[in-house]
């Protein structure tokens, strides 16, 4: 990774400032730094493809039917990249090649079971097949489809009516399409003409760009019409879209996704914890937690304000009678979840449960998981690693001692020291709150102690000591690092790759609009697509 | 008896007139006539599989005692006390390091699943923690795969970590890419013995002449697209076509082989597949899964990293990792005996598999002798929290490719750090489980003069 991470500046700096106000329905986002120079600015992408994932696949193969379809749930499980599930290393091998073929069939048996996306009431079935290729093999694959594509799937149409019937042929093409590469595969390519150097992408590429970036999904009849006349290169009308579709449900979804992988909790449908030492947990709220966080991140991300400091210090969550309990409100909201208030000692998702149980052992806290997960994931600062000859033992829960004590060891041992001290007063200052995130003032009959320092973070004007999980997010909030790293997780979630040098145009843009609209993750997202980058590749 | 041999040529010959009386002039027939399958049915192949288990050993209570030839695994508390009943058809190699991780930086444990095959160092350039190059099951499956329906599977015995984890994959493509495994033992039943169409043979040949029409258009979609691209994008869809040609293949030699399917096993959902207390039936499940495949010779390469994080059944409900590997403390702590409890259970899996493979009977012998099995771990002593010393055990007659039946001290001398300053630096000294991995190779007529990351060159002696 690069200095990109710390949110340092980098050469190129703007010190007039040009506002540029986007105005879409009754919101405005303003840009800073906006820079409408074609040459101006450089891109980190270079030429690629970048394979839909499961939820992709499900969402785009439910548009194109028309009706909910989830074939796409069975495919291997993506592995992640920083953290991410959509990155550009994504592949089809032997695994996914022969799971697409069984998705392949029940897709095409689905689309041709009643109402069937494909009828011939003709008595020349050739022309119904080439009608049908026709219009839907172009939305399949996000852009026009040249004759030769056309006639290999007309010759597909005819190995399958073979000793069948004119379903039997659409059958074959379907399921054809949907394994197809042009189907799986997003191209950021540009224009076939074998130009080298800085290409922009085409007009469908950037309208599938667009589209995939806010819905995880294939571009809609606006976006696809928007391409067909060419207005797709000006930014204002990229940012246009990209706020009309912010207001789409899959948008909700979308959001929610990266927010989840941002902070790590995918995995909370499988969190485990020890009976012994917390009977409150069972699966009924395991799942109330992952709700609660689930509905937050909806609440503020898509229907709220979407802003930063929302995120991280609402004095509100969403709770159900489960939830309400287990944090001792004395709400009682029922089976649904609604919005409550919360106790000044919680606020914000570093303080709900699911993160706090995530960042936890299975019989205790882990301040050191805790600490980490701020420090890398929420600060974007890089850890130095172990040095040599580390054993690596922290002592086991005793029953007398605190935490706090066991793991004075880390911060006293002269070795250790080195990497501890920038995470370990992190995560002590969330002792507030035990290894299934409830809060607590006592531990093992004896005080909690949750003082903590936030050290290193190069904001000196936000960092040093404070007590509790809530007085850490209130910091958190504050510092710039934070600032600065919350738009390049968007970043990274947006284009499915690692930064590199050449980014930091789009990210200037991104932060700039960031900032300018009071933390906002949507003006970021309209940022970004406002890029010019975003619409260039570098040919390799 | 008759032998496997014969019967595998009867099946195949059986098979063959029957594909071809079939298929007419619908399917290349020069294509059915390769030499690898008359070869393959004048000789039984050699296998490659490949099990993964984490958190290290103890060295009081994994080293054989005794000498080369003649050791002892049966002593009280010995960790490979389950392989006892099969001493001559183990190669236990003591002294193996993963150099590659700790003299590239990487310190700790999480590099060994990347590396253990790779012989790769851990590269964290692309923001996530990956080898630069294929594991050594890939370069096996690449030279000796293309005959069998599966050129090489991949499987999970366990997702520890619900899915997401360095610790779910030792298989990797060229240019490092994780292959995504298989989690479900029933499913991949399903894969590897589908419903026979037992009806009309007419409507066989069409659905077969179908299939071959969808992959005829796939691989040509695709590869219009893969000219377009250059560098690691090329390769990325030159995987998707390598995938759609060992489909294609495997249309033509799953109708070569016919092999009674075995009793399939009951369906097992998401809930099954997380609940801990069935996790040692499904492991079984999984390896009867491999010896079905090795059976029917539906694979010839396996690899399945098997992590579980309690192990209630053996009376280890703590966490494996937490309350075991991180407290095992210095020699008497009674934690070390529960490592022990741990890394037999993972053995038993292992020799569980030795069984199954020893009963199926292959010419004068059984698929056990025309096996290596290489289980491996990512750790040495779990207190040094690094991988010197990784526990690494050869399992199976090898087809003689090694000489069984030994214990190797690879490398002299009693401190593993020995001349080592730290994460980064060099280690002379030590020796690099890359010249295993050469080793095999050359088994399996792979040839180089290195495996992996080129610091490491040759084999490693003695094993031949």
């Amino acid at each position: 990774m690069t200095n990109l991470a710390k949110g340092q500046s980098w050469g190129r700096k703007i010190s007039i400032c040009i506002s540029i106000v986007v105005l879409s329905g009754c919101e405005a986002f303003l840009f800073g730094p906006g820079n409408g120079a074609l040459d101006g600015c450089p891109t980190g992408s270079s030429t690629r493809v970048r394979r839909v994932t499961r939820v992709e696949f499900d969402n785009s193969t439910s548009a194109l039917l028309g009706r909910p379809v989830t074939f796409g749930a069975d495919l291997a499980i993506e592995d992640r990249v920083l953290g991410y599930d959509n990155h550009d290393q994504l592949a089809v091998g032997q695994l996914v090649a022969s799971q697409l073929q069984t998705a392949g069939q029940k897709l095409a048996d689905a689309a041709l079971s009643s109402p069937a996306i494909a009828t011939c009431s003709s008595t020349n079935d050739l022309d119904c097949a080439r009608s049908f290729i026709d219009t839907f093999t172009p939305r399949a694959f996000r852009r026009p489809v040249t004759q030769a594509e056309k006639d290999d799937l007309l010759a597909l149409y005819k190995a399958g009516k073979d000793g069948s019937d004119f379903n039997g042929g659409i059958n074959l093409v379907l399921q054809g399409i949907f394994q197809s590469g042009s189907f799986l595969y997003k191209t950021e390519l540009g224009a076939d003409d074998g130009r080298k150097g800085t290409i922009e992408l085409t007009q469908h590429e950037i309208a599938t760009a667009l589209s995939y970036l806010v819905t995880a999904s294939t571009p809609d009849a606006l976006l696809t019409a928007a391409a067909d006349r060419g207005e797709l290169t000006d930014p204002d009308v990229r940012v246009q879209h990209v706020t009309r579709l912010l207001k789409d449900d899959r948008a909700r979804l979308n959001t929610r996704s990266f927010v989840m992988q941002w902070f790590g909790l995918n995995n909370l449908g499988s969190l485990q914890k020890d009976n012994q030492i917390f009977p409150d947990f069972n699966p009924a709220l395991r799942s109330a937690l992952k709700s609660e966080t689930e509905t937050f991140i909806d609440a503020v991300m898509f229907s709220g304000d979407a802003k930063l400091k929302t995120l991280l210090t609402a004095n509100f969550t969403y709770a159900d009678n489960t939830v309400a309990t287990f944090y001792g409100l004395t709400a009682r909201p029922g089976t649904s979840f609604a919005r409550v208030s919360l106790p000044n000692e919680r606020t914000g998702i570093l303080n709900q449960a699911a993160l706090l149980a995530t960042y936890a052992h299975n019989d205790a806290t882990a301040p050191v998981l805790r600490g980490k997960m701020v420090r890398t994931q929420v600060l974007c600062r890089e850890m130095p690693p172990p040095p040599p000859n580390v054993v690596n033992t922290p002592p086991p829960p005793d029953g007398v001692k605190t935490t706090r004590q066991r793991l004075a060891d880390h911060v006293g041992n002269g070795s250790c020291q080195d990497c501890h001290r920038l995470i370990d007063p992190i995560g002590l200052g969330f002792e507030d709150f035990d290894g299934l995130g409830k809060f607590r003032t006592i531990e093992n009959n004896a005080p909690v102690n949750a003082s903590g320092s936030l050290p290193a973070t190069g904001d000196t004007a936000h960092e040093g000591s404070f007590t509790g999980g809530a007085a850490l997010a209130r910091l958190v909030a504050e510092n710039t690092s934070a600032a600065s790293c919350a738009p390049l997780q968007l970043f990274r979630y947006s284009v499915g790759r690692v930064e590199n040098d050449n980014d930091q145009c789009a990210l200037d843009e991104m932060r700039a609009a960031f900032d300018g609209n009071a933390q906002d993750f949507r003006a970021a997202l309209a940022g970004l697509v406002h890029s010019q980058a975003f619409i260039r590749r570098e040919v390799k | 008896m008759t032998s496997l041999k014969q019967a595998l040529f009867n099946r195949r010959r059986r098979a063959f007139l029957k594909t071809v009386g079939m298929l007419g002039a619908g399917l290349p027939i020069a294509n059915l006539l390769q030499p690898e399958i008359a070869e393959a049915a004048s000789a039984p192949p050699l296998r490659f599989i490949s099990i993964f288990t984490p958190h290290g050993m103890v060295p009081e209570f994994w080293r054989p005692q005794g000498t080369e030839s003649a050791f002892d695994i049966n002593y009280a508390d010995a960790m490979l006390a389950p392989f006892n009943k099969y001493k001559d058809k183990i190669l236990v190699l003591d002294g193996l390091d993963f150099r590659v991780l700790y003299e590239y930086g990487t310190s700790g444990h999480e590099g060994g699943p990347c590396t253990f095959l790779t012989g790769s160092r851990m590269n964290k350039a692309t923001g996530t923690e990956l080898p630069d190059s294929l594991s050594i099951d890939q370069a096996i499956a690449a030279k000796i795969g293309g005959t069998t329906k599966l050129r090489s599977l991949e499987l999970l015995g366990w997702a520890e970590f619900a899915g997401q984890s360095v610790y779910n994959t030792i298989s990797f493509n060229t240019g490092g890419t994780r292959r995504p495994t298989r989690r479900n033992p029933a499913d991949t039943f399903k894969e590897l013995f589908p419903p026979v169409n037992t009806g009309d043979p007419q409507a066989a040949q069409r659905d077969l002449a179908r299939k071959k029409s969808l992959l005829d258009y796939l691989v040509k979609d695709v590869t219009r697209l893969q000219k377009r691209l250059s560098g690691t994008e090329k390769q990325k869809l030159e995987q998707h076509l390598q995938a759609l040609r060992d489909l294609e293949q495997g249309l033509v030699n799953a109708s070569l082989v016919t092999c009674d399917a075995p009793l399939a096993p009951a369906p097992l959902n998401a809930s099954a597949l997380g609940n801990i207390t069935r996790a040692p039936e499904i492991i079984k499940l999984q390896m009867d899964v491999i010896a079905q495949a090795i059976a029917c010779d539906l694979t010839r390469v396996v690899t399945m990293p098997l992590a579980v994080p309690r192990m209630p059944w053996a009376n280890l409900n703590v966490s494996l990792h937490d309350d075991i590997a991180h407290q095992i403390g210095a020699v008497g702590n009674p934690v070390r005996k529960q490592l022990v409890t741990v890394q037999r259970w993972f053995g038993e899996q292992v020799v569980y598999l030795m069984d199954r493979l020893a009963s199926i009977t292959e010419g004068s012998g059984t698929a056990l002798d025309n096996t290596m099995i290489l289980w491996g771990n990512e750790l040495g002593n779990p207190a040094e929290h690094a991988s010197h010393g990784v526990p690494t055990l050869i399992c199976g007659g090898t087809q003689g490719k090694f000489r069984m039946g030994r214990y190797l001290q690879l490398r002299p001398g009693k401190n593993p750090l020995q001349g080592w300053s730290g994460f980064g630096q060099k280690a002379p000294n030590a020796v690099a489980h890359n010249k295993l991995l050469v080793s095999i190779a050359h088994a399996f007529g792979v040839e180089g003069e290195t495996f992996g990351h080129p610091d490491y060159a040759g084999e490693l002696p003695g094993l031949v």
